[in-house]
């Protein structure tokens, strides 16, 4: 995979009903790299995500997911992406154990009867090690705390070796602990050939691992590239509007975003 | 008698078995209301199959219309809640159902004949003890349509219940099984509806399946309880008919209802 882009657009537009949510967004992240797209609610963040994963077709332009088409080559892009979705669009009813849900992250991908082999045992557990939670395959996932559901879900999305991680908001409700194991397995996986598209408000928690930025306001690519060229306080006032002001510590670039009250 | 008291067991024991696959199903997805929903259609779908007999030479069981109602009710249900299965569109087409079938049911009451009207009203309070064997097969076809299509997509029916985004995301496709499920579910709720009545039918199928919900922390554990629950409240129910001579569905009903009381008691209240 040496050479290839993670993911690639070109003048992608995207919409609902003809309605468009993305326009002419064209950006290319090399594999494997860690990138993350940041933007305000509305800006079409989740959007870019689901026409990744083939769930959406633009409306124009060119999609390509470790150079293959997400719409046309769609199960074999989906072999190779592991997806964790915002944590707003799973059942809180359910009374699933985590084993169940990261096993779901493999045996989803195959066809009816979707037995488990004692391969699948193996991955989930080994998922389930490298997010830090070894011992509670056991345990029922709605009772875990919000930092430890996004762990599962991560596990959910390794247990079947992807070559790409597409993650939307992994780190909404998550306590510090778990901010720190998730990116530091963003960051492991990418030593090991995996990239990471990561969808949050927040890049300051993703600033050590995080190598491009994306950001996008209104559905447009406001700017695409290393981090300290995008994090600047004219791309930030830009998207965000406000007050906006920048930290740059051990050569990291930290943001803080809002108005000034008072 | 005995054979009666045979087949009322026996249809208890399947409704038991129904209750089971179907009830933590419609619990999980918020959508208990669609229970009822399909029961009336079941009872407008009965009033259909008598018309059709009326006024075409086709001679239409009740039970077919009722179980085809309900397959309906399923696809409708189904088309408005979306590949997400958004449990509010869902509900809403579910109300709109319940509300058509049984005024579709109340305007054949004009061209059907007088004397078959009871009939129909009997899918409304349904009774145990006067099932016809036609009736039996009806049901054991759906109990086992249902056992056999859960058991057999019992992942992928968690999984889309579960995340239905996620489960999309990794290749399965979200509004098949959905419209499977809810057809497997109204089939067997169709099915029920002659032997425990359309309002009753809430009680047996929902109550047991919320209570066992409260009680256990996981799904098969679920499944399993509200088998044992439903099982128990169908058993008690016909034991205080045959004894104080009153229905047997009523009286299952509110053991059911009351024992989801008693769910809420032990678990201390918590959802």
């Amino acid at each position: 995979m040496e050479g290839l882009s993670a993911v690639e657009l070109e003048g992608v537009s995207v919409g609902y009903d003809s309605f468009p949510v993305l326009e002419g967004v064209s950006m290319a992240v090399p594999h494997p790299s860690v990138a993350v797209v940041m933007g305000p609610n509305g800006s079409g963040k989740t959007t870019l995500l689901r026409t990744l994963l083939g769930l959406l077709r633009p409306m124009e332009g060119r999609v390509r997911v470790l150079g293959l088409d997400p719409s046309e080559d769609r199960i074999e892009v989906r072999r190779m992406v592991g997806y964790v979705p915002q944590r707003e669009s799973i059942s809180a009813e359910i009374p699933l154990r985590v084993m169940d849900v990261v096993l779901m992250g493999r045996l989803a991908r195959r066809r009816p009867p979707r037995r488990v082999t004692p391969e699948d045992v193996e991955a989930a557990e080994r998922a389930l090690e490298e997010v830090g939670l070894p011992d509670l395959g056991d345990a029922v996932f709605n009772e875990l705390s919000g930092g430890q559901r996004q762990r599962v879900l991560l596990a959910r999305a390794l247990a079947s070796d992807p070559k790409l991680l597409l993650l939307d908001e992994p780190l909404s409700a998550t306590d510090a602990a778990s901010r720190d194991v998730i990116a530091g397995t963003i960051a492991r996986k990418r030593g090991e050939g995996v990239s990471s598209i990561i969808v949050t408000h927040d890049v300051n928690p993703l600033a050590e691992v995080t190598d491009y930025l994306a950001l996008l306001s209104g559905g447009r690519l406001v700017a695409f590239g290393r981090v300290a060229e995008v994090l600047t306080p004219p791309n930030l006032s830009t998207v965000y509007g406000g007050r906006v002001r920048i930290f740059r510590e051990g050569g990291l670039c930290f943001a803080i975003v809002g108005d000034r009250h008072g | 008698m005995l054979d009666q008291v045979a087949r009322a067991a026996l249809a208890a024991a399947m409704v038991s078995v129904s209750s089971a696959f179907v009830g933590p199903g419609v619990v999980y997805r918020g959508l208990s209301f669609m229970v009822s929903g399909v029961a009336h259609a079941a009872l407008a779908g009965a009033a259909l199959a008598m018309l059709a007999s009326t006024l075409t030479p086709l001679s239409l069981d009740p039970a077919v219309g009722a179980v085809a109602a309900g397959i309906a009710v399923a696809a409708l249900v189904s088309w408005a809640g979306g590949g997400e299965g958004r449990a509010e569109e869902m509900e809403t087409a579910v109300g709109v159902t319940f509300a058509g079938a049984m005024s579709l049911a109340v305007l054949t009451f004009y061209v059907i004949p007088s004397e078959r009207i009871p009939e129909v009203w009997g899918y409304l309070l349904g009774d145990i003890l006067l099932l016809s064997p036609l009736d039996l097969i009806v049901l054991s076809l759906t109990t086992a349509a249902c056992a056999v299509g859960s058991a057999a997509f019992y992942r992928e029916f968690l999984y889309v219940t579960f995340d239905p985004e996620g489960a999309e995301a990794h290749g399965m496709r979200p509004r098949v099984y959905q419209w499977v499920h809810l057809s497997l579910t109204a089939l067997a709720v169709a099915g029920m509806t002659k032997a425990v009545g359309a309002i009753m039918v809430y009680a047996l199928v929902v109550a047991p399946a919320a209570a066992a919900a409260r009680l256990s922390r996981g799904v098969k554990g679920t499944i399993l309880l509200t088998f044992a629950l439903a099982a128990l409240a169908s058993a008690a129910g016909m034991l205080v008919g045959f004894w104080a001579d009153v229905s047997p569905s009523a009286a299952a009903g509110l053991a059911a209802s009351l024992m989801y009381v008693a769910s809420v008691r032990a678990a201390g209240g918590r959802g």
